[in-house]
């Protein structure tokens, strides 16, 4: 509950005169404060009265025209809210259609007084599966206002499919035999591990046989051998200043660790703090090295800022701009050819080609200056690793997931 | 260029009606008058007449709380109607406003004029505290409800 400028207004005016009247032991100051008081307090209890009576009458619904789209396909939404409203209260219900979503300007307010639904239009933006993040109710009458945030499950729905859905990262294999179960591994000719031994089919790579098995049987022996199913992970840890943001970056990243070590032969863990490597672990198999490695981490500093770093698509956009006999063409393209590639960047591409991944899966608060996870995109893509983008909740709204197009965006 | 609104020109009136009195009464009530003032620069940057009727009324209300006690009522209520809006005062669906603001009022009035008046300030801040405590507390209690099954 927030008071308004009038509520401050009376509230101080209150206790100014109760003050002044005791101190100068004037009875008539104090009781012209007090009533001045009882009254504010009698609007609260009444404020909260309707905030009750709103919260227990409401009944919410979204629908959306599509449920399954292409990436950038367009989605009408339509919210519509009932509520039972005390006189004098003013409601609105503010939808949330979070990071992977984009749209134009605001989205307009539904007035509860006025209107039981809205229509709006958004853009899907990332692939795969995409849910709502919520949405929140504005109550305000003369005195008081308060927000309540809807964020449950029921909030969130209907769940879009944006095709082409992205590459699955952490698929759990189906159960191929004894003991495959939790290995997710699967015959496969390009595998290296053996498996089992059976005998020579036509039609089978005749560089798979078994030459001393065969001839211990006299027949034709061939090796069936085991690969990988699914991706193998390269985590990037990328360190905010904001503490509450890192304790859930962390214990989300180590648990996605352990579920990931638990399928997979390895996996590599970059830790960064905007443009400052801070570890790097490549292909690790033991899950208690990693999360050693993330539990006692230095407190975190950013050495490097790249305040609005010019991407070359940024500066190609410039020079396009700017008149042709322009001296900023000059300049920008010399930016452009002397500058090269960004240390970092070609750090993140060293520790990428030295990680056995096939995914990258970027956790990031997505605060302050965002360039460098623009480096870590690029470095991937350069690697040819698919995107995979973990965010929290507090996310600043569709500003940033355009420049980094990831495969997927997951609100943790 | 600073203009005038009729609300000012009432409060102003106010101001000298009740400045008058209380110079008569008890200088050292004049007090209430930068509350007043402070009161309309506040309404002005905020465009927001009522705050400026109440903080410019209040030094009239403590004057005629120096003629009578139970008399002083009237003011109180006509001022704070005058800055809330009438409709706002009582609300017959939701009682407990108005419960808080009479029965309150009537437990000040019985209570305060024969306290001391310093002691009677204490009382009143330390219950105000108390009460933003409560408030706050319910406050947080209502967004449990909300976020669980509860409703």
């Amino acid at each position: 509950m927030r008071p308004t400028p009038l509520s401050r207004a009376i509230g101080a005016a209150g206790i100014l005169t109760v003050a002044g009247g005791g101190a100068m032991g004037s009875t008539p100051g104090v009781l012209a404060g007090t009533l001045i008081l009882l009254f504010l307090f009698s609007r609260a209890a009444v404020f909260f009265a309707g905030e009750k009576m709103v919260i227990r009458s409401i009944r919410t619904e979204r629908r959306c025209d599509n449920l399954i789209v292409r990436q950038y396909g367009l989605i009408t939404v339509t919210l519509s809210a009932k509520a039972e409203i005390p006189e004098g209260m003013a409601v609105t219900m503010h939808d949330h259609p979070g990071p992977g979503f984009s749209w134009f300007g605001l989205l307009p307010p539904l007035d509860l007084r006025k209107e039981t639904e809205i229509r709006y239009h958004i853009r899907a933006i990332t692939r795969g599966t995409v849910s709502f993040h919520g949405m929140a109710l504005r109550l305000a009458d003369r005195y008081f206002g308060s927000e309540v945030r809807f964020g449950r499950e029921e909030d969130r729905s209907p769940i879009i499919r944006v095709q082409p859905q992205g590459s699955p990262v952490l698929a759990i294999g189906d159960s191929l035999g004894y003991g495959d179960a939790t290995s997710r591994r699967y015959t496969s000719p390009s595998g290296t591990v053996v498996r089992s031994f059976r005998e020579y089919m036509p039609g089978d790579d005749t560089r798979k046989i078994d030459w001393k098995a065969t001839a211990k049987r006299d027949q034709l022996i061939i090796r069936e051998t085991f690969a990988q199913r699914g991706e193998v992970p390269v985590i990037v840890l990328d360190l905010s200043a904001d503490l509450s943001d890192n304790e859930r970056l962390v214990g989300f990243s180590a648990g996605t660790i352990e579920e990931t070590l638990k399928v997979s032969h390895s996996v590599s863990l970059l830790v960064i703090a905007g443009g400052t490597v801070l570890r790097f672990m490549p292909n690790e198999r033991q899950a208690h090295r990693v999360l050693a490695a993330i539990r006692d981490l230095p407190s975190v500093y950013r050495d490097h800022h790249f305040y609005r770093y010019a991407a070359p698509s940024d500066l190609a956009i410039r020079m396009k701009a700017a008149p042709p006999n322009s001296g900023l063409n000059r300049w920008y393209e010399a930016v452009h050819q002397i500058r090269g590639i960004p240390a970092f960047e070609m750090e993140c591409v060293r520790a990428f080609s030295r990680a056995r991944g096939r995914s990258l899966l970027l956790f990031s608060a997505c605060t302050g200056d965002p360039s460098h996870l623009d480096m870590v995109a690029r470095a991937a893509r350069r690697i040819g690793l698919s995107l995979h983008l973990r965010i929290p909740s507090s996310f600043p709204e569709g500003y940033i997931l355009s420049s980094l197009s990831p495969d997927s965006v997951e609100v943790i | 260029m600073v203009g005038i609104s009729a609300d000012d020109g009432i409060a102003l009136l106010f101001l000298l009606v009740s400045g008058g009195a209380l110079l008569v009464l008890d200088p050292v009530l004049l007090i209430a008058w930068p509350i007043a003032l402070a009161g309309m620069l506040v309404s002005r940057r905020h465009d927001d007449q009522g705050v400026a009727r109440l903080c410019g009324g209040i030094p009239l209300v403590v004057a005629v709380g120096y003629l009578s006690i139970p008399l002083m009522m009237v003011p109180a209520l006509l001022l704070i109607a005058l800055a809330a809006g009438p409709e706002n005062l009582l609300s017959k669906r939701m009682p407990m406003g108005g419960l808080i603001l009479a029965g309150g009022s009537l437990l000040a009035l019985l209570s305060i004029p024969g306290a001391d008046p310093f002691r009677a300030m204490l009382i009143v801040l330390i219950l105000a505290g108390l009460l933003s405590g409560l408030l706050y507390l319910l406050e947080h209690a209502v967004r449990r409800t909300v976020r669980g099954d509860g409703v």
